[in-house]
């Protein structure tokens, strides 16, 4: 018994660290923000209590909070299945046997090495301002370009293009999941004289799926919570037509310092993800398939 | 064995803990100050070349020097404050006074900080960095917003700028030009630079402030649908820039049209005079048009700029000495050049007139500050205000509401953001 106990003592020794940082940096703050929703606080001054004024100043009086929901709906139901249908596209192309595979899925996973980075986003910009390197090549095909940023009918859709273009991590594990897959099933399919569009449908698809699900739930959480291309890129404009959530919270908090509001954004912004979470979960039951499952 | 890494690791732990609870004790009791400020490259190495000679000439004390870009300093720096963490000194503007008026115990008052020297400021001058009564910055550059104008250019058309001109002079001017060469725009449509306008146009026909003593806005929406009818027609034909040219440009340094020549007109704060003339065209400066007989002209003149000190600091003594050698030394202002605009201190000005160190431009500049109203500016215009007023010109300038529906939409959200800062 003692021995049993001591082995739990030095399992937990050894993750202690992680605790504390789990317990400082995220309990706390996610129970501290939660208290703050519901006070007016400055950070300078303490923070009041204010009852639920601010979960009703964000429905009734902020006109920003409906507008940047839905830039922010429309961004993560743009990118995210885009970014999806890329990476799995290229994942099935680097899924072959060709001399040299090595280097091209290094070079195809370069852009996520970058992450959510601020260079990204400058490079970005540079490429699709009015002048940009991209509309300078349009101009050589004699194709006059739009305002890639600078128009509020393309600049949500160039922000996007950011996050799909950053497909690197998801395509990686489409690849796992697709070594995953036997070979025997596409040979047996084969005899049965499947083509190559019935070998993915039926095949592929439903033995990714569940692949297709991680992919998916973490792609749109960290969609929603996307903050530095729309910061750097275009600060949320022209006309709030890039201004994702993560914007309007960053600005309450740290440019009006209105704290209480913000955590009041922060919860919403939770509850939202959970929502959509719980939903895609419910989902799953129609369309998910494991390789070991009966039905 | 197992129990040995056990106290192994506790050990590493503890040890790790430690650290971090030394890491800013070193030299703990030893008298150090922390600087901070933001600016660019100049600044930097001149304010770094000022404390370095502060550090030369006292070994037995210390200045930390901490110093960043504009983005993100004043997030940070409340963000210190708050915790109890801030540097001893810190740059500031009277911009961030609509922030922290209701909490003036952030700040030393520099009236009862022993060993600082006042002397070289009038009364006047020190009013505009006090928050009731109480004086919580040093002053630094005289400043005011000027026009800056494309000298070649102007020549070319064979537009003659004498320095006086109102609102429609300056309309007739542009549209002179546009005549000989249609590619020319007026003036540069940095959101800024339209936002000042603006509100120079709100304050020159209310003759009130932007926003008065009383936390309200000096003008009416009658006004300020005037504003941006007039400011949507200038949009058009080009008197100003379009919006969708400049919607991702913070300053005309960044503005494609205006490095290339093609603008007439920017602006610029005196205080960032010496980076806003270095073009690849010959530029002069002049004061921006004004409606006639205005009573107010909506610049912000006089210093704007600060240093404060935190209330909490442990060595008011050095961090005096610090300022007073900086701000009034003849090492320290010589070393700090006018990386800050010329100082508002007269001992500091002195020493950069006895070496030569103001150049004709800066004087042109400072005569017309000299010429420009003393409208100060008792209560700043928050960025809440701000950002719901660029939000306003964006939404007439790209046409998807009239001048009158957005200025009652303005009225609306303003008056409800004011009311909380009251």
């Amino acid at each position: 018994m003692n021995k049993i106990k001591r082995k739990e003592y030095v399992g937990y020794l050894y993750i202690l660290p992680w605790i504390i940082g789990f317990l400082t940096l995220t309990i706390a703050p996610f129970v501290s923000t939660f208290l703050f929703s519901f006070t007016d606080y400055s950070v300078l001054s303490g923070p009041k209590f204010t009852g639920l004024s601010n979960y009703v100043t964000m429905f009734t009086l902020d006109d920003l909070f409906l507008k940047s929901l839905k830039v922010t709906l429309v961004y993560v139901f743009f990118s995210v299945p885009c970014k999806l249908v890329f990476a799995l596209f290229v994942a099935m192309i680097l899924n072959r046997d060709i001399k040299g595979i090595g280097v091209y899925r290094t070079v195809y996973y370069l852009p996520s090495i970058f992450g959510g980075s601020v260079a990204l986003s400058v490079l970005w910009r540079m490429l699709f301002m009015g002048d940009g390197l991209i509309n300078r090549m349009l101009a050589t095909l004699s194709i006059n370009g739009p305002d890639w940023l600078g128009d509020t009918h393309y600049s949500l859709i160039t922000i996007s293009l950011l996050q799909v273009w950053q497909f690197g991590s998801s395509m990686v594990i489409f690849l796992v999941g697709l070594k995953q897959i036997p070979d025997y099933l596409y040979e047996a399919a084969m005899i049965d004289g499947a083509g190559k569009a019935k070998r993915f449908l039926h095949i592929t698809l439903p033995l990714l799926s569940p692949i297709i699900f991680f992919n998916l739930i973490m792609q749109t959480i960290n969609s929603f919570q996307t903050f530095t291309a729309a910061y750097v890129v275009t600060s949320g404009g022209p006309m709030h037509s890039t201004y994702l959530y993560a914007l309007l919270l960053y600005d309450n908090a740290f440019r009006y310092f209105k704290m209480g509001y913000a955590s009041a954004l922060a919860w919403f912004l939770f509850m939202v993800l959970l929502v959509v979470t719980s939903l895609l979960f419910k989902s799953s039951g129609f369309w998910l398939h494991y390789m070991d499952s009966e039905n | 064995m197992k129990k040995n890494t056990g106290f192994f690791l506790l050990f590493l732990l503890l040890s790790s803990l430690s650290l971090f609870a030394s890491g800013d004790k070193e030299g703990a009791g030893a008298k150090e100050i922390r600087f901070a400020w933001w600016g660019g490259d100049a600044r930097h190495q001149a304010t770094v070349a000022a404390i370095d000679a502060y550090n030369a000439a006292h070994p037995e004390t210390f200045v930390k020097a901490e110093y960043q870009g504009w983005d993100g300093y004043y997030d940070k720096l409340i963000t210190q404050l708050a915790a109890g963490t801030g540097p001893d000194v810190f740059q500031f503007v009277t911009a961030f006074f609509s922030d922290v008026r209701k909490n003036p115990e952030l700040f030393y008052d520099l009236r009862k900080l022993e060993g600082l020297d006042l002397t070289g400021w009038s009364d006047t001058t020190l009013d505009i960095m006090s928050i009731d009564g109480k004086l919580v910055g040093t002053p630094l550059g005289q400043n005011a917003r000027i026009l800056v104008y494309n000298k070649d250019l102007a020549d070319k058309l064979g537009v003659k700028i004498d320095g006086y001109f109102n609102w429609d002079q300056f309309h007739s001017m542009v549209q002179a030009a546009k005549k000989k060469d249609p590619s020319v725009v007026g003036y540069s449509g940095i959101m800024d630079q339209i936002y000042y306008a603006l509100m120079g146009y709100l304050v020159q026909t209310s003759g009130k402030m932007f926003i008065t003593d009383d936390v309200e806005f000096g003008f009416s929406e009658r006004n300020l649908a005037d504003g941006l009818a007039m400011m949507l027609t200038w949009f058009e034909d080009g008197t100003f820039q379009a919006l969708n040219k400049t919607a991702l440009l913070n300053s005309a340094w960044s503005d494609p049209e205006w490095l290339n020549g093609q603008v007439l007109f920017s602006e610029t704060p005196v205080t960032q005079l010496g980076q806003q003339m270095k073009y690849g065209f010959k530029a002069d400066i002049t004061r921006y048009w004004v409606k006639d007989g205005a009573k107010l002209t909506g610049n912000p003149v006089g210093p704007n700029m600060m240093f404060c000190v935190n209330s909490q600091t442990a060595q008011a003594a050095l961090v005096a000495s610090t300022l007073n050698f900086v701000l009034t030394g003849e090492e320290g202002v010589k070393a700090m050049e006018l990386q800050r605009g010329v100082p508002s201190n007269k001992k500091a000005y002195d020493v950069l007139v006895k070496n030569n160190m103001i150049d004709d431009m800066t004087r042109k500049a400072m005569q017309i500050v000299d010429d420009t109203d003393t409208g100060l500016y008792s209560f700043i215009d928050p960025n809440e205000i701000q950002d719901a007023l660029k939000d306003t010109i964006q939404v007439v300038g790209f046409k998807d509401q009239t001048p009158a529906e957005e200025a009652k939409n303005f009225m609306e959200k303003g008056n409800r953001i004011l009311s909380s800062y009251k």
